[in-house]
């Protein structure tokens, strides 16, 4: 006899499509019709305005400077970093490897406050000492600048192109350098005729995503640049809001506009450069040759510890003694020196503690949220062959691709009440906006972890009497189950240290850590704010860790 | 000159010794090739010729020149040793065209381009890929790639040229097809070569001499007869061809020895052509036959007795395994042979060795 059995896949498959609907596509859709829209009617109207203002137009120009020197600088400060621990026998190139990426993991508006701490002119360390060692009036450096952006966007950029011209120079077919050598070429020859050439679009493509970054950063810009009146793209986004909803038309075109930029950016390294950088992969690796760096080993060693000295060391030293520091601007001394801003920020101040609460909460639930939606969609586009699966997949990589200012600002518009829904400074809207965002992380690790099994294993459990939920309760999920745990913690990292989206969402109870932080930087709370960050680092470090070694060294940096 | 010698060479990585003390001269045109299962050695030593591993004792020559020597402290490095190499996975440029690729080597020592153009079309028509001068490495096959890092190690004129498993990555037939065509342009331009494989059939039908390597070590030098008919070893027996290795004993008889199996029901002792100066009675060794060299006869005139446990027709052969005693022995015989499943035969060795 036929029995009707109540399936679960379709339901869970299918729901899976709605959920991503209602998550991504409907906010997304609403900012494109939204910007497009100006009392009631269709129009470009809101475009026009946009450029009409000169700030605007200051903003845009801005972002795109800022954009192109952080890359270009980047690239001269992480590619020959990447050849030196690569290719040349540098001591402790090991180490300086895990220390030359470290600045990524930072999260950039604590190093803003590091920065700013150690270059304002009115009391930065470097410029008080400096003043003090020169006998100088007034200050050498200041921060608050375009330069000063740029310095400080560069410091903790630059990982990108280290990373891919260190990966690409790793992975580089060694035989290509010897087939040269053999040919007559010395080493210097061979670095021009076909390291170079063969690195170049892995340095663009580094290049490329610093540049992407960089104007999607919005904590650098607003600590750092607002000050001094700088403002880019995120920054006015951010101010046009912070008028509360009536600047939310102008704040969309404006979205839109960054948007197009950066994913412009990203498209650019998908389709053109990324095809380019697979050529050199040769599948298996080998010993390349070190150069013999001879005398130059010194003095290179020196400034490879500089390196480390000014993007890692100076910015801790700076935060960590600020944060002990009893009056902000006075003189290092023993007296000056106390645990009030630790004690104050931990068991005192509701607001630390509110901050401490949310975001715990909400990295825990964006992570969990994230990684089942994900291995949803990643399964879908994997492993079935239901239409529109590789479009679901497309899809869920879109946020992540956008700048977090243009997310929180679809999210807004979506859920702010105007379509019966009313989330608006709610943890709700929060913990959608992290979704939304994050949920690209999760398809990706589980993706890669479920190609790995072969659609034979779950078949034989199919043929053994198990359903489809059965199959995956007891094969599928078992054998992801590395890969699950490494990409929860992947996502919780950085949602517990998130800044740009949540300084548009939040409400007066759901602070975050990186709100708080961010709030009390700019209400002057020095001190305050340096502790906290200090407590944050320690958390971030310790994380990191955690994550290297559950994951054996895969993830996490 | 290109003559190549290698006096006592030997390369250690900390503890481990992967080269261990080879001493070789490969004479001008000649074609040896390294052969060995992967680790033997053969790779680091063909690189330590090339100049991109550095030998921890022992001397090298290229010509008459003294390119490597530990003891010495001489080392020239890899570009001004003038070798060619070809490398197992092509290392053809992906940033150039062939043209590009092939004219290189001319490039960097500096040749006039008019006399580049020349060059690299004579010798791009030498491997069969004229008219593809402008096309990028993607776009080739991989035979076409590996003729391209060909045309770039023979267009600087090497005094040698080095390949390393330079076809086991293409197909079988395609493989086959470059074998004839490396040695063809061998016999051309009579240049010496040193080629690096670990398939011994590769080897067999293109090196007029073998070197056969083993953990390190030398296991014997010959021609490829010399290493198929009178292997110096069980490992080098083992390594190329089908072999039978059966223990036996050693009797005297008259003023000649005899052997009898040890591990066989019939024990009769039969006639060795061995003399009682190589071996002498009461010795055990090991007889090692090749299944062509046994033939299938009466039980009364063979040297020694079996039976048929299973026959498998493969056309122009038939393969049997006969039973003697606790051993089994394989026989290569005429796909016309009638002897059938459990028949007692009688097996006569045409040819065999005997070692320790």
């Amino acid at each position: 006899m036929y029995h009707k059995r109540f399936r679960a896949d379709p339901l869970i498959l299918g729901s899976t499509f709605v959920i991503i609907g209602v998550l991504i596509v409907f906010p997304f859709t609403l900012l494109f019709i939204n910007s497009l829209k100006a009392d009631g009617v269709f129009t470009f109207q809101n475009y026009v305005t946009v450029f009409q203002a000169n700030r605007n137009y200051t903003a845009l120009f801005n972002s795109l400077k800022l954009g192109f020197f952080t890359s270009l600088f980047s690239v001269l400060l992480g590619a020959p970093l990447a050849w030196l621990v690569t290719r040349t026998n540098l001591p402790f190139a090991k180490l300086f490897k895990t220390l030359f990426i470290l600045p990524y993991m930072i999260p950039p508006f604590v190093g803003a406050i590091a920065w700013s701490q150690l270059l304002n002119r009115r009391n930065g360390y470097i410029n008080s000492w400096a003043a003090s060692l020169f006998g100088l009036e007034g200050h050498v450096f200041d921060v608050n600048t375009m330069p000063g952006l740029i310095w400080v966007m560069t410091l903790y950029l630059y990982p990108f192109v280290f990373i891919t011209v260190a990966g690409a120079l790793e992975r580089m077919d060694p035989t290509l350098e010897e087939a040269a050598r053999t040919c007559g070429a010395k080493t210097m020859r061979i670095m021009r005729d076909i390291t170079l050439p063969l690195v170049a679009p892995s340095i663009a493509g580094g290049a490329l995503l610093v540049f992407a970054s960089t104007i999607a950063n919005f904590g650098i810009p607003a600590l750092i640049g607002m000050q001094g009146r700088v403002y880019v793209l995120t920054t006015m986004i951010y101010s046009y809001m912070r008028r509360g909803l009536t600047g939310i038309a102008m704040a969309s075109a404006l979205s839109i506009l960054l948007m197009s930029i950066s994913v412009g950016a990203l498209l650019l390294n998908n389709l053109y450069l990324k095809k380019k950088q697979y050529t050199l992969i040769s599948g298996k690796s080998m010993r390349p040759t070190k150069l013999d760096l001879r005398r130059w080993k010194i003095p290179i060693l020196i400034l490879a510890f500089l390196v480390v000295f000014v993007t890692v060391i100076m910015p801790f030293v700076s935060i960590s003694l600020t944060s002990f520091l009893d009056a902000w601007g006075a003189k290092i001394t023993w007296d000056n020196l106390t645990l009030k801003n630790y004690r104050y920020i931990l068991f005192e101040y509701a607001l630390t503690k509110d901050a401490f609460k949310n975001s715990f909460l909400l990295a825990i639930s964006a992570a969990t949220v994230c990684m089942v939606l994900g291995s949803l969609i990643a399964y879908i586009s994997v492993k079935t062959k239901i239409r529109g699966r590789k479009a679901l997949e497309a899809v869920s990589q879109l946020p992540y691709a956008v700048p977090g200012t243009v997310v929180a600002i679809a999210m807004i518009l979506a859920w702010s009440g105007k379509y019966g829904i009313n989330l608006y400074n709610t943890f709700w809207i929060i913990l959608l906006a992290y979704i939304a965002r994050y949920v690209a992380f999760a398809v990706r690790t589980t993706s890669a972890s479920l190609e790995q099994i072969h659609p034979s294993l779950e078949e034989a459990a199919r043929i053994s009497g198990g359903s489809w939920l059965t199959s995956l309760k007891d094969i599928v999920v078992p054998l992801i189950r590395p890969g699950l745990v490494a990409g929860w913690f992947l996502i919780f990292m950085p949602t517990l240290r998130e800044l740009t989206m949540s300084i548009l969402l939040w409400g007066p109870k759901t602070v975050t850590i990186g709100v708080a932080i961010f709030e009390m930087q700019e209400a002057g709370y020095v001190q305050i704010s340096s502790a906290f960050a200090t407590i944050l680092l320690v958390i971030v470090i310790v994380g990191n860790l955690f994550v290297k070694w559950l994951t054996k060294g895969k993830a996490g940096i | 000159m290109s003559r190549v010698v290698l006096k006592n060479l030997s390369k250690s990585f900390g503890e481990v010794n992967v080269v261990n003390d080879i001493s070789l001269e490969i004479i001008d045109h000649e074609f040896l090739s390294f052969l060995g299962p992967s680790g033997c050695g053969k790779t680091t030593t063909l690189r330590m010729i090339a100049g991109f591993d550095m030998p921890t004792a022992g001397e090298i020559f290229i010509g008459d020149r003294l390119v490597s020597s530990a003891e010495k402290k001489v080392f020239v490095p890899p570009e001004d040793r003038n070798v060619g190499m070809v490398f197992q996975n092509y290392a053809v440029w992906p940033h150039m065209d062939v043209f590009k690729n092939v004219a290189y080597p001319l490039k960097i020592s500096k040749v006039k381009s008019a006399d580049i153009r020349d060059r690299v079309m004579r010798v791009l028509s030498l491997v069969k890929l004229k008219g593809m001068e402008s096309r990028y490495p993607h776009q080739l096959s991989g035979g076409q790639q590996q003729r391209v890092a060909l045309a770039r190690a023979l267009i600087m004129e090497p005094d040698v040229m080095l390949l390393d498993e330079p076809l086991s990555n293409l197909d079988a037939k395609l493989r086959e097809e470059m074998r004839f065509e490396i040695k063809d342009i061998q016999r051309r331009i009579g240049v010496t070569i040193i080629y690096v494989t670990h398939d011994q059939a590769e080897a067999m039908a293109m090196s007029d001499r073998i070197l056969l390597l083993h953990e390190a070590t030398v296991q014997q030098l010959g021609t490829p007869r010399e290493l198929y008919e009178r292997p110096e070893n069980q490992f080098a027996a083992d390594f190329i061809g089908l072999i039978n290795f059966l223990r036996i004993e050693l009797i005297s008889k008259g003023d000649g020895l005899c052997a009898r199996f040890l591990d066989a029901d019939d024990d009769t002792p039969f006639d060795i052509n061995y003399s009682p100066e190589q071996l002498s009675a009461g010795m055990q060794r090991v007889f090692a036959v090749r299944p062509e060299n046994v033939k299938l006869v009466s039980p009364r005139e063979g040297h020694v007795t079996g039976k048929v446990r299973k026959k498998v027709y493969l056309g122009n052969i038939l393969d049997y395994r006969i039973v003697l005693g606790k051993e089994e022995i394989r026989v290569e015989a005429p796909s016309t042979a009638k002897y059938d499943i459990d028949q007692v035969v009688g097996l006569k060795f045409t040819d065999y060795v005997i070692f320790e």
